[in-house]
């Protein structure tokens, strides 16, 4: 290598290492300066830095000193950029506002809450049924309530000029500059919104919303009321505005129309708007209520619910009471312990009411005492009738004379059973009245009829002349003495004509045809004689018993031992 | 009927063409001081002035203005001949430095007084403090000639009349 460039090169090499390595970082720091990004980001610090520092030192001036350029360039930025403004501020608006909103939903959340915590107070109840009644929905009345309706200011302002007549608020009365500058104003956009949207109908302005506050404006013929209100209006307000509005113009229309700006306002015009004021502020406060006198409409309504809820509460019951019945008696019937087609269950007021036909008492004691048992404890209301068939009866009476065989003390010819109005009926002919309530007794426990009316008849001597004529005194071949069975018969018949007050009792004597007709008379004779005789000793008077014997031998007697007897008739 | 004795509220129109300086002349009189911005909101701007108390014979009395300033009237409408209605008088405002402002002036005049004949009128040619034609002034008078009424030069900025103004036509109501 040349001696010279290798002294120049250990001379210079350090200064062109140095040199490299500058031009280096001068590249590098033009690229940062050329990327806005990185300049920003390099800048960043130290100017924030700066400007804090700056402001802590003289906020005052700062602003100053910015609030042109910043002021023109937000200008410029909104006129060039709306969009990007809007999107940019946005989120902090959107924040701030949902911030303001939150607050006052809290407040009215709050404030229902305190209402619908308290529903079950009086108070409640009646805005209960002042929304049944009204139509009003409940949670409305509430919301008034959250939000009590009060009247702010009234304003009494000539119509054309927009001078203030009369002003009226809820704690003073005084009239000062703005509500003079506010009538006047209140009449600029009064007659605005009249030019502007009119067109060929004529239209007036009547409310304005301001923030939390309404504006109801009311037309006159010379000046309009202007209400200026806060919460929900009743529902009477728009009306008693009406109203207002007739009876100042009745009272003072003269002064309206000659109006000229003078002095304050009327006392008398004042005394009535205060009056309506306070018609509608005087509205209990949500905290601690003023007590009220409720209107007759309330006391109605009240009275009314109390009624209602009362006879509810003891309506309900019963209903659910006649439900469970219902449901009982449907599973008795498809379970066919209930199979009689004739008969009917109503369901009413807790209670069964059973109705129907049945053909016995039997049937009808065991459907009542399976009712009974079956929808325990409620009440059976029995509303049955049983009417036994001809053949029912009949079965009855068999079976009674079975029982009880007549043996002369009843006529079993005479024995009837009848029903009328589900009951039993016994008629007949007995000898005394006990054999009649036997025949009663016996009937109830074959029929299971609760009631049995005897009306058996108590005739001993028809009775008795009845059962005589069957009475047969049997006697051997060519004999006239008594047989033991002969004799009882005779006990019997003594005793009953001991009983029964007779007349006569005839004796007829009979002979079989074996013999001669002369011998037949005889016996036949003998026969009866010897039966006189001893009913005689049984205590019968001779004198009362007849003997006849007119033809000894009957021609239907049969048999030879049947035409053998004695027979009797009693007169 | 009985009420007490107060101040007697007068309606009173600022009427004049855009820009002749109405506003400025309500803020220099009711708030004595001058300002550049101008309300249009519903096109007009009520403000209120209670004047000292005059006497009228023997009867004291006190006016209580109640201005409507109408903005910019360079053509008129319906609707601000309804912001006319029941004014007792009114303040017609030129701008000396705009002689067009002077010669629109009998037009209004006349669409204020067919809706108000009885009111006082006092016409001023406002911005005096601006160099102006000498003939602006004498339009300006021959006008208030034809309606038999005052004129006064003011200016809204150095509060030259503005009071002066307002009190002639109070004088007149």
């Amino acid at each position: 290598m040349d001696p010279y460039k290798q002294l120049k090169a250990l001379l210079l090499q350090p200064e062109q290492d140095r040199l490299k390595a500058l031009e280096a970082e001068l590249q590098r720091v033009k690229a940062r300066l050329e990327d806005k990004q990185r300049l920003l980001e390099t800048l960043k610090p130290v100017i924030s830095e700066s400007i804090s520092e700056k402001i802590r030192e003289s906020r005052e001036e700062m602003a100053e000193a910015l609030a042109p350029v910043m002021g023109a360039a937000i200008k410029k930025q909104i006129a060039e950029a709306r969009d990007e403004v809007v999107d940019a501020l946005y989120p902090v608006i959107g924040q701030t506002i949902r911030k303001s909103i939150a607050e006052a939903m809290k407040k009215l959340v709050a404030s229902i809450n305190q209402r619908l915590d308290q529903a079950f107070s009086l108070r409640q109840l009646r805005l209960k049924i002042q929304a049944r009644f009204t139509g009003v929905p409940y949670e409305e009345l509430v919301l008034r309530q959250a939000l009590p309706f009060r009247i702010r200011e009234i304003y009494v302002i000539q119509k054309d000029s927009g001078l203030l007549i009369a002003r009226v608020q809820s704690e003073e009365t005084t009239r000062g500059p703005d509500e003079v500058i506010i009538s006047g104003m209140l009449t600029a956009i009064r007659d605005f919104a009249r030019e502007a949207f009119s067109g060929e109908i004529s239209r007036e302005l009547n409310q304005i919303t301001y923030d939390d506050l309404e504006i109801y404006l009311e037309n006159s013929r010379y000046m309009y009321l202007a209400f200026v209100t806060e919460g929900v209006p009743p529902e009477t307000f728009t009306a008693r505005v009406h109203e207002l509005e007739n009876q100042l113009h009745r009272k003072f229309h003269d002064y309206f129309r000659q109006f000229q700006g003078e002095g304050n306002a009327l006392e008398e015009l004042t005394a009535l708007l205060q009056q309506f004021i306070h018609t509608f502020n005087e509205v209990p406060s949500p905290v601690n209520p003023p007590r009220r006198v409720p209107s007759k409409k309330v006391v109605f309504a009240m009275v009314t619910f109390l009624l209602v809820a009362i006879a509810g509460s003891i309506w309900l019951p019963t209903l659910w009471q006649n439900y469970q019945l219902r449901q009982k008696i449907r599973q008795l019937t498809q379970s066919g312990v209930l199979n009689d087609a004739s008969v009917v269950y109503e369901v009413s007021g807790g209670q069964v009411i059973v109705r129907g036909r049945v053909e016995n008492w039997k049937t009808y004691h065991h459907l009542i005492q399976t009712l009974q048992q079956a929808l325990a404890p409620a009440t059976i209301q029995d509303e049955l009738q049983v009417v036994p068939s001809s053949r029912e009866l009949q079965t009855y009476k068999a079976e009674l004379l079975k029982k009880v065989p007549p043996d002369g003390q009843y006529d079993a010819k005479s024995l009837h059973l009848l029903v009328h109005n589900g009951v039993l009926i016994l008629e007949g002919a007995v000898s005394d009245s006990l054999t009649g309530m036997t025949l009663a007794h016996h009937l109830a426990q074959i029929s299971g009829a609760p009631i049995i009316v005897n009306a058996t008849e108590v005739n001993a001597f028809r009775l008795l002349q009845q059962f005589v004529k069957t009475i047969r005194i049997y006697f051997d071949f060519n004999s006239s003495a008594l047989t033991e069975a002969a004799r009882q018969q005779l006990d019997w018949l003594a005793r009953q004509l001991l009983q029964v007050p007779f007349r006569q009792l005839l004796i007829l004597g009979f002979a079989d045809a074996l013999g001669t007709p002369e011998q037949n008379q005889k016996m036949a004779q003998r026969r009866a004689a010897v039966v006189r005789d001893y009913l005689q000793r049984q205590g019968i008077p001779v004198s009362k018993m007849i003997l006849q014997i007119n033809q000894p031998v009957l021609a239907d007697a049969g048999e030879p031992a049947q035409a053998r007897r004695v027979e009797f008739r009693l007169q | 009927m009985s009420h007490t004795s107060g101040p007697i509220q007068k309606k009173i129109c600022l009427i004049g063409q855009f820009a002749v300086g109405k506003t400025s002349l309500v803020e220099r009189f009711v708030y004595n001081r001058f300002g550049d911005q101008y309300l249009t909101t519903v096109g007009v701007k009520v403000s209120l002035k209670l004047l000292p108390p005059i006497t009228e014979g023997k009867v004291m009395k006190q006016y209580q203005l109640v201005i409507w300033d109408i903005a910019g009237i360079d053509a008129l409408d319906a609707m601000t001949t309804t912001y006319f209605r029941g004014a007792a008088g009114a303040l017609v405002v030129a701008d000396l430095t705009r002689t067009a402002t002077i010669t629109a002036l009998p037009e209004l005049i006349t669409s204020f007084h067919q809706v108000n004949p009885e009111a006082a009128l006092v016409i001023l040619g406002n911005k005096q403090d601006l160099p102006y034609a000498p003939e602006a002034h004498q339009q300006l008078k021959s006008v208030a000639q034809q309606w038999q009424a005052p004129v006064l030069l003011t200016s809204a900025k150095t509060g030259f009349q503005v009071e002066k103004a307002f009190m002639k036509l109070a004088e007149l109501l």
